[in-house]
């Protein structure tokens, strides 16, 4: 390398002679030396953070500046050559981006971005010493954008003095990936310079036309600021995809720390061996049927209804009987475990196990339609019968009529419901070694467990059903005037005059509510050309450069195989 | 946590013949490694190779139907298809360097990773949440895997390096002759490539990034160790250039890439920014 030679001897003109000899070239100092170096200059960019942070006079903040402007202006008259030769060396790429690393890592293994309180309970009396050396934000701090901006420099600068040989055909991917560097930063700092990121928070009809500024993208002493778009956004439609419903087996297991967890799962299809039993047990569960909208029906139920004359009928649901005075009794339904949704006002069984059987009944005269009299509900268990006072039982205040549910030695069975219903439930045959098979039926709802040996159970119950994703759909509107509609999801963002709307939150407690992120950000496409450019300039650089290596393409030079097994 | 046993009972044919390719390719090749004549091992290796990549596409295209989805969410699913790239890998390289080590060596990692699989076994196929829907989520995953499956050839060349280093191999050339070359030689053009598929996998997660986030860049610990990754050989290339950069220093250097891809991969969730991250394998 002469070159080497000739930056050192560079500055002989303007400088003594001696001077210039005892000067070593930078780059030919050994590696630690040149990091110093750059830390020196790191340091210098951490304090002068620290005193622009305490908010200082403007008149202490002109003479920070003026100092150091000076001090760089005397380093350049001294050393402007030789930083300018050391730049563009190979030493220098290399000692910046072992820096950049360095300084990644520290960005990785130190907290990033705490409350100054939390950092201090994390680090105790580390605490100092990392904020002083700007260590508890790194990506933001002044040494790392410093640190870039020696980067682009150097990129700049070896780019400059390597023009010559970097414009051949085969050396372009190389000029392309350090053009892509500075492309990058360029954009970067165009963004940090003229962008802004900030939320919107709009209910389905509303619409904004500014936006508050995130605190990250805007200096820490200023208050809260907003950003006028230069149009208004209107939410007209907020959607939430979910995945579609699905019931599986569950396999769960007692862990080390006396909890069940979710081991193994297992679709239900017909004929399949499923759960994963402890190990040993020979428990084996096979699935015999599969039920996509599953119906119970208790064979051998009674139900029976006391009249207001005392008499007591036997009842089946969905039949109507004639009763005494000219009506008739309806009986609707049967819900084995009544319960009241409160915010429908509607009854619902909350399980198939009669634990409060309830027959829904309407009570009309003789002839009229059933359908237009008023729904009661009779409550087969006594204790409910007490205190609703049917059939005079307790205070005797509801209605004469009553109702008495028997099990007797009823059977449970379970068939196939009329189709678009979606009730799953699965058929299993539970075989334990050494015993007779049993068949179970387990419905996605509220059946128990089967148990698969120590701490083991199988469950039959539907798949976590997260969000599939969230959609917005947003008009644009200027001067009043509808300029455009667009329905924007998760990595499907809206782009307007230089606006970016980005799907960001929803709530699950309110369906009307969606979360926009906005990024004015005229740094971006410059930052996505950059990107490409360091991809090709990489990808043509390793496909033409490096002639220095064997190449697979030349002669053919046939040797006979030195170490066995490196045979061809 | 389940036995390794009964994770190992519930994988499908699929996996199980894979795991016996892989295992019948590492002994194959480390037999040829140790013979002269081994032409008939070496065939026999590669074919091991071609089952294990039938199997393991297979597995993986049967998963995809079934999740619906690309069969990438997961560390299983991952450490499947990094030993499927290791495999499409080898295959592909061994075209023009037909080294029994390396074969071996690909063999027994490739082995490691599906036991690894097996022990991190998926308890349930989970739904992919709505920031990985994305036409880039699949090229940025397969980039990066065969970027890191190269990785792991070129640090397999630095040990034959440091253990062998003036050891030299035939290579066939693209129009069928030969040619001489050491393992250093090889690693550098492994790194070569790796590099590209580390770059193209670093500029897709950016672009990608950009598009779900509304940010090239947002300082994630894993995007973070990414490019302390890239940086080493990034590094490793420049320093390439200077005099005084010996093979030695070289194949060490390798070697702490590779550390740093692996820890990029599976080490993340031990840093204490990991809470932080948006990406990190459970």
């Amino acid at each position: 390398m002469n070159a080497a030679q000739t930056g050192g001897n560079a500055g002989a003109g303007s400088r003594p002679a001696a001077a210039a000899d005892r000067m070593v070239a930078w780059h030919r100092l050994s590696y630690p030396q040149q990091g110093f170096g750059v830390a020196a200059v790191l340091a210098v960019a951490t304090a002068l953070q620290h005193v622009f942070a305490s908010q200082p006079s403007p008149a202490a903040a002109w003479s920070a500046v003026g100092a150091t402007a000076l001090a760089a202006l005397w380093l350049a008259y001294k050393h402007g050559r030789q930083a300018y030769f050391w730049l563009s060396t190979v030493q220098a790429g290399v000692v910046l981006m072992a820096a950049l690393m360095i300084c990644t890592i520290l960005g990785t293994v130190i907290l990033q971005g705490l409350p100054a309180q939390d950092f201090a309970r994390r680090y105790g009396s580390l605490a100092g010493p990392l904020q002083a050396l700007a260590l508890t934000d790194v990506f933001h701090a002044w040494f790392f954008r410093a640190l870039a901006g020696l980067l682009a420099l150097a990129s700049a600068v070896s780019i400059v003095r390597r023009r010559h040989t970097l414009l051949r055909w085969r050396n372009l991917g190389i000029l392309a990936a350090h053009v892509s560097v500075l492309v990058v930063l360029g954009g970067a700092l165009l963004g940090t310079l003229l962008g802004a990121k900030g939320m919107i928070h709009l209910q389905v009809g509303e619409s904004a036309s500014d936006f508050q500024v995130d605190a990250k993208t805007r200096a820490k002493d200023q208050p809260p600021a907003l950003q006028q778009l230069g149009f208004a956004v209107r939410l007209d439609k907020f959607e939430l995809d979910r995945h579609a419903q699905e019931f599986n087996f569950y396999t769960y297991a007692r862990n080390d720390k006396g909890a069940f967890s979710m081991i193994a799962s297992d679709r239900p299809r017909k004929g399949a061996t499923v759960g994963q039993p402890a190990p040993g047990s020979g428990v084996q569960v096979t699935v015999t049927r599969v039920l996509s909208n599953a119906v119970r029906t208790l064979q051998g139920a009674r139900h029976s209804v006391k009249l207001p004359d005392g008499k007591q009928i036997q009842v089946e649901p969905g039949k109507t009987y004639a009763i005494a005075d000219g009506y008739q009794l309806h009986v609707e339904r049967w819900l084995p475990d009544f319960s009241m949704d409160m915010t429908s006002k509607t009854a619902t069984s909350k399980s198939d196990n009669p634990d409060n059987p309830v027959l829904a009944v309407r009570i009309a005269p003789a002839g009229e339609e059933p359908a237009t009299a008023r729904l009661q509900y009779l409550f087969g268990r006594e204790d409910m019968r007490d205190m609703m006072g049917q059939g005079g039982h307790g205070s005797g205040k509801g209605t004469p009529f009553a109702y008495y549910f028997e099990l007797g030695n009823a059977t449970a069975s379970w068939s196939e419901g009329p189709i678009g219903g979606y009730n799953p439930a699965v058929e299993v045959e539970v075989k334990w070694p050494g015993s007779v098979a049993e068949k179970v039926v387990l419905h996605g709802k509220d059946s128990p467990p089967v148990k698969l040996g120590p701490d083991r159970m199988l469950s039959f119950h539907e798949k976590p059903n997260d969000i599939k994703n969230y959609n917005s759909t947003l008009t644009i509107l200027q001067g009043g005037k509808e300029i455009l509609t667009q329905r924007i999801q998760v990595n499907k963002p809206l782009r307007f005059q230089g606006t970016d709307f980005y799907q960001s939150n929803y709530d699950p407690d309110n369906p009307n509510y969606s979360g926009l992120q906005v990024v004015v950000d005229p740094g971006l496409p410059i930052a996505e050309f950059g990107l490409w450019l360091l991809f090709f300039g990489t990808l043509h650089a390793v496909a033409l450069r490096d002639r220095r290596l064997p190449k697979l393409r030349t002669r053919e030079v046939v040797v006979a195989n030195s170490v066995p097994g490196e045979a061809l | 946590m389940t036995d390794f046993t009964e994770n190992l009972m519930r994988q499908n044919l699929w996996f199980l013949t894979a795991v016996l390719a892989f295992l019948a390719a590492g002994v194959l090749y480390s037999m040829a490694a140790l013979r002269t004549q081994a032409n008939r091992l070496h065939l026999l290796g590669s074919i091991a190779f071609g089952v294990a990549t039938v199997a393991l596409l297979s597995f993986m295209g049967t998963r995809w139907v079934e999740a619906g989805r690309p069969p990438f969410k997961s560390l299983y699913e991952s450490l499947v298809l990094f030993a499927a790239c290791m495999a499409v890998l080898y295959i592909a390289i061994e075209r023009f360097y037909k080294i029994a080590w390396l074969g071996a060596g690909t063999g027994w990692f490739g082995l490691g990773l599906m036991v690894y699989a097996i022990a991190k076994a998926d308890a349930e196929i989970i739904n992919l949440p709505a920031a990985l829907q994305s036409v880039w989520f699949v090229p940025h995953v397969v980039v990066y895997f065969f970027g890191y499956a190269a990785v792991f050839l070129a640090f397999a060349a630095a040990i034959a390096h440091l253990w062998r280093p003036t050891a030299q191999f035939n290579v066939r050339t693209a129009d069928g002759g030969a040619q001489q070359m050491t393992y250093a030689g090889f690693m550098h053009r492994t790194i070569l490539l790796g590099f590209v598929l580390l770059t193209a996998g670093l500029v897709i997660g950016a672009i990608w990034a950009k598009a779900a986030w509304g940010d090239y860049w947002v300082w994630d610990p894993k995007e973070n160790w990414a490019l302390i990754s890239w940086l080493v050989f990034a590094i490793y290339l420049h320093l390439r250039l200077g005099k005084g950069f010996g093979e030695r220093t070289a194949a060490w250097m390798t070697i702490g890439g590779f550390a740093t891809i692996a820890f990029t991969y599976l080490g993340m969730h031990l840093l204490p920014t990991a809470e932080q991250s948006a990406h990190i394998y459970q």
